[in-house]
C-alpha cells in the first residue's frame, strides 16, 4: 500500500515536472557533473525559453563544453536533470527536438551543400522522402540555397558556417546548440552569420550559443550566462550584466608618459602590461579636466579614448568579483 | 633552427610508443615473415604433407619408409584406400597424395601422384623424393602418373587461386582505408552532430560497415571478372558459393576493419596498424604465395588468418570444389570474425570517437 502511494506520488511529480518543462525547449536543473574527483558542473540552473538567444560565456575550463556535452546527453549528470521541451536529454526524444552546430562546419567535403543538409536530416529521424525538401527549406532560410549544388569544400568560410547551421536546423529542432559560430570567420561573415542566427530565432527556435566573443554575445543574446569553476556565477541580460559590473561612466584607455603617471595613479587609473592606463571618468568633461592637470604639471598624453562598458568588461569584471579570478 | 625541429620531432616519436613500435619494431617483424614464408617458397626447405596409400607389399614399405625419413615430407598421413588420400589432398589435410599399388600381372607398382589443382608443386616434390629413394630396379621401373584433382575442371587454378587471394587482400585494406573516415568524420564535428542526434554513432558505424561489405562485393567481383575475362578463370562452376564465399569476405573484411581502427587513438595509429595487419594476414594467410610453401608452423598460424579462410570459401567455387557445402564453414567463420569485429566497434567507438569537449 505504501509501495503503491509512493509510485503514485512518484509518478505525480514526474508528471508535473513533465508538464512544467514541457514548453521550455531548454531547462537545467541542479545539473551536477564529476570525472572522478573533478567537479566540471555544479548545480547549474538555467532556462532557454522559445524565441530566447542564451550565451554561455566564461573562460577556457568553466564548464561550458561540460555543459553542452550533458545536454546533448553525451554525458551523465551526477545529479539534477536536464530536459529538452521536456524529454530528459540522452532521450530519443530529446535528441530529435535538438540540433547541433559543432565549432568546426561538420560537412562531408565530397558531397554538395544539398547532399549534406539532406544526409543530416535523414540522420536526425526525417523520413528519405522528405529530406530532400527540408534540405531545400533550410538552405533558403540559412542563404544558400543558391549553392546547393556546390561541393562543401568549395564553399567560403561564412557559407559553410551557414551550412553548418542548415544542418543543424534542417529537422527543425526545438533547441539549436551553436559552439563557437564566431569561430575562424572574418567580420563579413561573421555578420552574416549573426543575421542568420536571429533569422532562425525569429522561427521561435531557442539558441545556446557557447562563445568567447563577447561582441556576438552583446549584439545576439537576450540572456547571458556566466560560467567559471564549473558554475554557473551570474546569469542576466547583457544590459543587465554592463549595468550591474560594467560600471558607471566611460572606461578610458591613455597612453602617457611617466611624468602623467603620478596624476593617473592619484585618479586610480592602474597600468597594464602595455604601459597603458585604464581608469573611469562619469564624463567627458572629467577626462578633460584630468587631461589639464596632467599637462599642468608637465606631463604629455601620446593617446586617449573613452568607451561606453562593453559586454566583455563586464563579464571581466563578474569573474573577478563573483569567482576571484585575477 | 632546423635541428630544433629535429629535436621535436625524436621527442614526439619517443613519446609516442605506438608509432615508435611502427617504425623501429614492426619492420624487423615483417622482415622476419616475409623472410619465413617466401625463402620456403624459393626452394630449399620446403616441407610437404603427403596423403599414402600404400599395397601391402615389400617394395611399397620401402617406399614408405623412404618417405617418412625425407627431409623435404613434414608428415605423412597413413590412408586406407586411394579414395581416403584423395579425400585428404581434396579437404585441405595433405598437400599431395600418393596412392601405390600392384598389377596382378606386373611385380613393379603402379604409383599415382595427385594434387589439388593450386598445389602441383607439391605433387612434383613428392615424386622427386620418391625417385631419389627407389630402393630397388623393380620400384625404378614403376610405372609413375602424376594427376591433378580438378573437379571445377579450369584451365587457370593458380590464376584462380590469385584471384581470391588478391581479393582478400584489397578486401581487408580497403576496408581499413574505408574505416579510416571515421577519423575524419570525429575531426570534422560530424560525429558530435551525429551523436546528439537521435540516430547516435552506432548508425555511423552500422552505415559504415554496409558500405565496406558492399565495396567489398564488387571489388571481388570485378576482380574475379578480369580472372575470367584475361585469364580463363572459370566462374560458372558454383556461382551461389562464390557468392557466399564474397558476401562472408565482405562482412569479415568490415567487422575487422571497424573493430581494428576504433581500437586505435589517432588516425596515423590505425592507417598504420590496418596496413600492416593487411600484410601480414596476406603474407601468413596465402594472398601472396600458397600456404604450402611455407615452413609447417607459419602454415599452421595462417590458417587463422582471415586471407587463408577466405581464400578456403573461394576454392570450393573456383578450383577446389564441393559447392556451397563446401563454402559454408569458412563462410560461417568469416561472418562471426565480422560481426565480432563490428562489436568491438560499437564499444571501443564510444570511447575513441568521443568528439572532444
Amino acid at each position: 500500500m505504501t509501495t503503491t502511494t509512493k509510485r503514485t506520488s512518484h509518478n505525480r511529480e514526474n508528471s508535473c515536472a513533465k508538464a512544467l518543462t514541457a514548453a521550455i525547449p531548454l531547462h537545467v536543473a541542479g545539473a551536477s557533473l564529476s570525472y572522478g574527483a573533478f567537479r566540471a558542473l555544479e548545480d547549474i540552473n538555467l532556462q532557454v525559453g522559445a524565441g530566447e538567444v542564451y550565451a554561455l560565456v566564461g573562460p577556457n575550463g568553466a564548464g561550458k563544453s561540460s555543459l553542452v556535452k550533458a545536454i546533448c546527453g553525451r554525458a551523465v549528470l551526477a545529479s539534477g536533470m536536464i530536459t529538452i521541451g521536456g524529454a530528459r536529454a540522452g532521450s530519443a526524444d530529446a535528441r530529435r527536438r535538438i540540433g547541433v552546430a559543432p565549432q568546426q562546419a561538420a560537412l562531408y567535403d565530397n558531397l554538395t551543400a544539398l547532399e549534406n543538409i539532406a544526409c543530416f536530416a535523414r540522420l536526425a529521424g526525417v523520413c528519405a522522402a522528405e529530406s530532400d525538401e527540408r534540405a531545400s527549406a533550410a538552405l533558403n532560410l540559412t542563404g544558400i540555397a543558391s549553392n546547393n549544388r556546390t561541393f562543401a569544400r568549395r564553399l567560403s568560410g561564412g557559407q559553410r558556417q551557414r551550412a553548418n547551421i542548415a544542418a543543424a536546423i534542417v529537422h527543425a529542432p526545438s533547441l539549436l546548440v551553436l559552439d563557437e559560430p564566431a569561430a575562424s570567420l572574418d567580420p563579413e561573415a561573421l555578420a552574416e552569420t549573426n543575421t542568420l542566427i536571429e533569422r532562425v530565432r525569429s522561427e521561435n527556435m531557442a539558441i545556446l550559443i557557447v562563445t568567447h566573443d563577447m561582441a556576438q554575445a552583446d549584439q545576439l543574446a537576450t540572456r547571458v550566462g556566466v560560467m567559471s569553476g564549473g558554475r554557473l556565477i551570474v546569469e542576466n541580460t547583457p544590459a543587465g550584466l554592463k549595468a550591474r559590473f560594467g560600471g558607471d561612466g566611460l572606461h578610458v584607455r591613455i597612453e602617457a608618459d611617466d611624468i602623467a603617471a603620478n596624476s593617473l595613479a592619484l585618479n586610480g587609473y592602474t597600468q597594464d602590461r602595455r604601459k597603458i592606463w585604464h581608469g573611469r571618468a562619469s564624463s567627458q568633461s572629467d577626462v578633460a579636466a584630468l587631461v589639464e592637470r596632467i599637462a599642468k604639471n608637465g606631463g604629455a598624453i601620446r593617446s586617449i579614448e573613452t568607451a561606453l562598458p562593453s559586454l566583455a568588461g563586464a563579464v571581466d569584471a563578474a569573474l573577478k568579483e563573483l569567482s576571484g579570478r585575477p | 633552427m632546423r635541428v630544433a625541429v629535429l629535436h621535436a620531432m625524436a621527442l614526439s616519436l619517443w613519446r609516442d610508443r605506438a608509432a615508435l613500435a611502427l617504425a623501429f619494431l614492426l619492420p624487423a617483424v615483417i622482415y622476419a615473415i616475409f623472410a619465413l614464408v617466401f625463402s620456403s617458397a624459393a626452394g630449399g626447405q620446403m616441407k610437404i604433407r603427403l596423403a599414402v596409400f600404400a599395397q601391402e607389399n615389400e617394395i611399397s614399405q620401402e617406399l614408405l619408409a623412404g618417405l617418412r625419413g625425407a627431409r623435404e615430407i613434414s608428415s605423412v598421413i597413413n590412408a586406407a584406400s586411394a579414395a581416403e588420400s584423395e579425400a585428404a589432398v581434396r579437404d585441405g589435410r595433405a598437400d599431395a597424395g600418393v596412392a601405390i599399388a600392384f598389377d596382378e600381372d606386373r611385380e613393379a607398382p603402379v604409383i599415382v601422384f595427385y594434387s589439388d589443382a593450386t598445389r602441383e608443386g607439391a605433387a612434383i616434390v613428392a615424386e622427386n623424393v620418391m625417385r631419389q629413394l627407389a630402393p630397388s630396379d623393380e620400384a625404378v621401373a614403376a610405372d609413375v602418373s602424376r594427376r591433378v584433382i580438378n573437379p571445377v575442371n579450369t584451365a587457370a587454378p593458380m590464376q584462380a587461386y590469385f584471384a581470391a587471394g588478391v581479393a582478400m587482400l584489397f578486401l581487408l585494406l580497403s576496408g581499413f582505408q574505408s574505416a579510416l573516415t571515421l577519423f575524419e568524420e570525429r575531426d570534422s564535428g560530424v560525429l558530435e552532430r551525429v551523436a546528439a542526434g537521435p540516430a547516435g554513432i552506432a548508425a555511423v558505424i552500422d552505415g559504415k560497415f554496409m558500405f565496406i561489405v558492399l565495396q567489398g562485393i564488387l571489388q571481388t567481383g570485378i576482380i574475379l571478372l578480369t580472372a575470367a575475362v584475361f585469364f580463363n578463370v572459370s566462374l560458372g562452376y558454383a556461382p551461389d558459393a562464390l557468392f557466399l564465399a564474397a558476401f562472408a569476405a565482405a562482412i569479415a573484411a568490415a567487422g575487422l576493419a571497424l573493430g581494428l581502427t576504433t581500437l586505435c587513438r589517432s588516425r596515423a595509429q590505425a592507417h598504420a596498424s590496418g596496413t600492416v595487419i593487411s600484410l601480414i594476414s596476406a603474407a601468413l594467410g596465402g594472398s601472396m604465395a600458397p600456404k604450402f610453401l611455407m615452413p609447417a608452423h607459419m602454415q599452421t598460424i595462417g590458417a587463422a588468418t582471415p586471407n587463408a579462410i577466405g581464400i578456403d570459401a573461394f576454392a570450393s567455387a573456383l578450383w577446389k570444389g564441393g559447392g556451397v557445402a563446401a563454402a559454408l564453414s569458412p563462410a560461417a567463420i568469416l561472418i562471426l570474425m565480422g560481426l565480432g569485429g563490428l562489436v568491438v566497434a560499437h564499444l571501443a567507438a564510444r570511447i575513441s570517437l568521443r568528439p572532444a569537449a
